[in-house]
């Protein structure tokens, strides 16, 4: 409890840090940002400590810091000064491919925590971002699809071939099992279909909070940081469930707001970022509890327990209250 | 194309108005898109589908803890119980997992004394079912419950409860008969017959347990207990069904007659160490009510169901100590001279013989000089009734002549033997009524012996040596049937079934099982015959009933065994005049008839006058 007021009072004061100096002061510094964040990447390979199978944090002591969490908004901020220095926006597949190289080398270090999930919220973080800058819907559409491809191919020489990747077999299980936990209720899918009876079961008003059976009895594995969602939703039930999903929408839109009405392309770039993010994850995320979506280890924004993702999310939502206060023009 | 990015005081350019609102416009579509799925999903699993998923995390939760239904009671005919219900704590176990059960179960099985072995065959057994406790010891004593309770923290999934156990307040008295409980096999659960039941339950497993089960057991209920992700009970307990108590039997069984048969038994097998086990019934006359029945030795079904050790159950059947078998209705013995009163029915009914027909005995048959009377010097002419008396053999030999082992195997059959007498217990063994036509079959191809009915074997069975075998309750049977001119009642264990207030549910009426119809006066004689056995200083057990204060009619019994000392009988009904009980009683091996299994008889029509006139007895 204490340590949770302490990291809301950090945060707070992380989000009030955010909106009060100037974003293009970070964006200038950006590319010092991200050869710390780098090393702190290469540090955690060497020194990282171990949870749940994957080595993603560095202990301080009273903290554990996650430079994967933090490299999501180095790479907004990285990102936001590579496009900003373009004349025009990036529009045929050479370039724009060129453009992802600078995030591929602390991808591959986070890949190989491994996670995941880290990896593709970078992926969509930089691709919404290269919307924002201009780059046509199409453009990016056909590279998803190679994109695609190109991950199919990688599959395949990993799993037929045997070239050494650094995939984790559990990714494919996941995404086989996480549209149908049923075809493996006790295994593979118990996390997905626990989750989803614990939603079902909070029907329309819920079973209170505090008085959710799955999440009291620990049915649920994960349910305080990527299963969160569970709880909402078999505690709260279809009404109030919906009214946070609403807050989320709000607070997307917000980010939407400040970034079309952004007087700088900076700020542009860093609102349209730190949308992209949060789009990405909670969508993932809550898709996930309820099994829509692969199960990828996505935390939920805002709900998720995570230390430096706190720190992070409110440090974005700074920024964006910062870029939403300098606004010049109003399209809305 | 890449300028760099210029410095921190000029702002890069924006894209277009127009630029912005279409990225505005299309970005907000792919946000409400999104969200709509998640909110749509969300419907579905919440309203469409809400029933489902609240009735599946009720599963997950809530555990269905049975409250056994108290068993039925079992009365004697003047309402002393015979079988009830007490509580005892129960040790159960909830599996949780594999790990947690290596380490768990040695520690329990270390407490409870108990191989660790065994207990790991009853949790095993529950495979695949482990939502449900495993019952693991019954009725544990005080030290050992306050050991699990001090020792809980290192027992997860162990808990105690208290259940009913079924208790026995005689103990051994009547045990083969009343049977015992426990619980439900493996070979039970794939009989249909027992479909209705669950692993672990308690079920009559012998005797009036097992044929009243379904009389005795009540319906279970249930209480609801919540448990989390584990199985572990959480404490919560949810609503409960009451459950249905089972119905009680009453028995034409006298405790007090009962007790006097087995202690007279008793003192039979120890004053004759050789002897391998006791049996007698004793027969209400007029009804054919069961009042008492005994198979010596018994066992202590309180010590069998508070959980004895294999090895210990092991060393008190193999020593003798204890046995299972009800021999009353299992046990097959030749009824030797018993069966002379059978002959006699025969010859008289059929007019091979009557009281002025005299037979000269000179100590052998002459037509079969092999054949001879116990009293070498022989018993000079006697006729029917003075060869009751004296059980003179060659008399029945020469009966056996004229009559034919087929016309004497006719007369066995209609008074009940070689077949179920339908007393209400299960397992009867019916016997064997020898015939030409059984012979055949059984010494046919391939035996040694002849197929044939040999002429001195038509003599002999008429002693009832040779062929015959019966069990204790049929010749209990029989003599009940002549002291009730051929109306032979169905052997009747259960006269009332009563609710669990011991009011009366359903009353269990005499049955006539059969009948042998012929002349009154048959059975007359047949009767003096066997007064003079009791009466008559030459009766052969004339010494033994001289002095008792009734007129008993009785029949000796040295029945020859290939296979060891000779069994004792005895069967007989009285008073005399107007009978009312008939009895059979055999001593394994006991030797004489006269000298073991009569006494033990003068003994129960003792015990009957003391119960029938309990006022002159004063």
């Amino acid at each position: 409890m204490k340590r949770q007021l302490l990291l809301i009072a950090v945060s707070l004061v992380m989000m009030g840090l955010a909106a009060f100096i100037d974003y293009r002061d970070l964006v200038w510094l950006s590319p010092l940002i991200l050869g710390l964040n780098v090393l702190l990447l290469v540090a955690v390979l060497f020194m990282g400590r171990t949870a749940g199978g994957s080595t993603r944090w560095i202990s301080l002591g009273f903290f554990d810091l996650q430079p994967s969490e933090l490299f999501k908004l180095t790479a907004i901020l990285f990102g936001t000064r590579v496009l900003c220095s373009l004349d025009r926006p990036l529009d045929s597949i050479g370039p724009i491919i060129a453009f992802y190289s600078w995030s591929a080398i602390p991808a591959f270090l986070i890949l190989k925590q491994p996670d995941l999930g880290t990896t593709l919220v970078i992926v969509a973080i930089v691709t919404g971002m290269l919307y924002f800058s201009g780059t046509p819907g199409k453009a990016i559409f056909t590279m998803a699809l190679a994109g695609m491809i190109i991950v199919g191919i990688l599959l395949w020489l990993y799993l037929y071939v045997g070239v050494p990747l650094p995939i984790e077999e559990h990714w494919i299980d996941r995404l086989v099992t996480g549209f149908n936990p049923e075809k493996d209720p006790l295994g593979k899918g118990y996390q997905v279909l626990q989750s989803k009876i614990a939603i079902g079961s909070g029907s329309v008003w819920g079973k209170g909070l505090g008085k959710g059976t799955q999440n009291r009895l620990d049915f649920i594995p994960h349910q305080e940081t990527d299963f969160i969602f569970s709880v909402v939703g078999e505690e709260l039930g279809f009404v109030r469930t919906t009214v946070v999903l609403g807050m989320y929408v709000l607070i997307l839109v917000r980010c939407l707001i400040a970034a079309v009405n952004s007087a700088d392309k900076e700020g542009t770039l860093i609102a349209g970022g730190v949308l992209s993010m949060l789009l990405f994850q909670s969508l993932v995320n809550i898709g996930m509890t309820m099994g829509i979506m692969p199960v990828t280890g996505i935390p939920l924004p805002f709900l998720s327990y995570g230390g430096t993702a706190s720190v992070v999310n409110a440090f974005a939502i700074g920024l964006v209250l910062n870029v939403s206060w300098k606004r010049h023009k109003i399209l809305f | 194309m890449n300028r760099g990015y210029r410095n921190r005081d000029n702002s890069s350019g924006n894209l277009p108005a127009r630029e912005l609102k279409r990225i505005r416009d299309y970005v907000l579509v792919l946000v409400i898109t999104c969200f709509a799925i998640l909110t749509a999903q969300l419907f579905n699993l919440q309203i469409i589908q809400g029933e489902k998923y609240r009735s599946l995390s009720e599963d997950n939760y809530m555990r269905i803890t049975p409250i056994p239904a108290p068993r039925g009671e079992i009365l004697d005919r003047n309402g002393n119980v015979l079988v009830t219900s007490r509580p005892a704590f129960t040790v159960f176990y909830w599996y949780l997992d594999e790990s947690e059960a290596t380490t768990t179960l040695p520690r329990l099985a270390d407490i409870l004394g108990m191989e660790l072995g065994e207990i790991e065959e009853k949790v095993k057994r529950y495979e695949g079912r482990y939502f449900e406790p495993v019952p693991i010891a019954r009725d544990i004593t005080p030290e050992i419950y306050t050991k699990i309770a001090e020792d809980s923290p290192n027992l997860p999934g162990v808990f105690i409860d208290p259940q009913p156990i079924r208790y026995y307040p005689q103990n051994d008295l009547l045990s083969t008969t009343l049977g015992y409980v426990g619980e439900i096999t493996q070979s039970q659960l794939d009989d249909p017959q027992w479909k209705d039941y669950k692993m672990g339950s308690i079920v009559g497993q012998q005797g009036l347990e097992l044929y009243y089960e379904s009389i005795l057991r009540g319906k279970n209920g249930g209480y609801q207990v919540e448990v989390d992700y584990r199985g572990r009970p959480t404490g919560n307990v949810g609503p409960g069904i009451e459950p249905e108590p089972g119905k009680t039997i009453q028995l034409e069984i006298d405790l007090d007659l009962q007790t006097a048969v087995e202690n007279a038994l008793k003192s039979a097998l120890e004053e004759n160490p050789a002897a391998n086990g006791a049996s007698a019934v004793v027969l209400d006359v007029n009804t054919g009510g069961v009042l008492a029945i005994a198979s010596m030795p018994g066992f202590d079904p309180n010590v069998l169901i508070s959980g004895i050790s294999y090895t210990d159950l092991n060393q008190k059947i193999t020593s003798g100590e204890w046995r299972f078998a009800n021999l009353a209705t299992t046990g097959l013995y030749p009824p030797g001279s018993a069966f002379k009163i059978v002959t006699a029915v025969a010859a008289l009914a059929e007019g091979k013989t009557d009281p002025t027909d005299e037979v000269f005995d000179p100590g052998y048959h002459p037509s079969a000089p092999t054949l001879v009377c116990h009293k070498r010097a022989g018993h000079g002419y006697v006729n029917i009734e003075e060869a009751l008396e004296v059980s003179c053999n060659t008399y029945f030999y020469e009966m056996g002549r004229r009559l034919g082992v087929d016309t004497l195997a006719e007369y066995c059959r209609a008074l009940g033997l070689g077949m179920k007498t339908g007393v209400d217990l299960g397992g009867e063994n019916y016997g064997t009524v020898p015939s030409t036509e059984w012979k055949a079959k059984a010494y046919g191809e391939g035996r040694v012996a002849q197929p044939e009915f040999l002429f001195s074997e038509h003599m002999m069975v008429a002693m009832g040596q040779t062929f015959h075998l019966y069990t204790p309750i049929q010749m209990a049977s029989v003599t009940q049937a002549i002291a009730n001119y051929g109306v032979r009642m169905r052997p009747r264990l259960v006269s009332k079934i009563l609710d669990s207030e011991h009011d009366l549910v359903e009353e269990i009426l005499p049955e006539v099982a059969g009948e042998l119809q012929v002349d009154p006066s048959v059975f007359d004689i047949v009767k003096d015959g066997m007064l003079r056995v009791t009466n008559e200083p030459g009766g052969t057990a004339y010494w033994t009933f001289h002095d008792c204060p009734i007129k008993v009619c009785g029949k000796t019994g040295t029945a020859q065994n290939p296979l060891g000392d000779d069994h004792s009988w005895f069967v007989g009904f009285g008073p005399y005049e107007d009978p009312e009980i008939a009895l059979a009683v055999v001593v394994d091996q006991g030797g004489s008839g006269s000298s073991v299994a009569a006494p033990v008889a003068r003994q129960i029509f003792d015990a009957f006058l003391a119960i029938s006139q309990p006022q002159e007895a004063e």
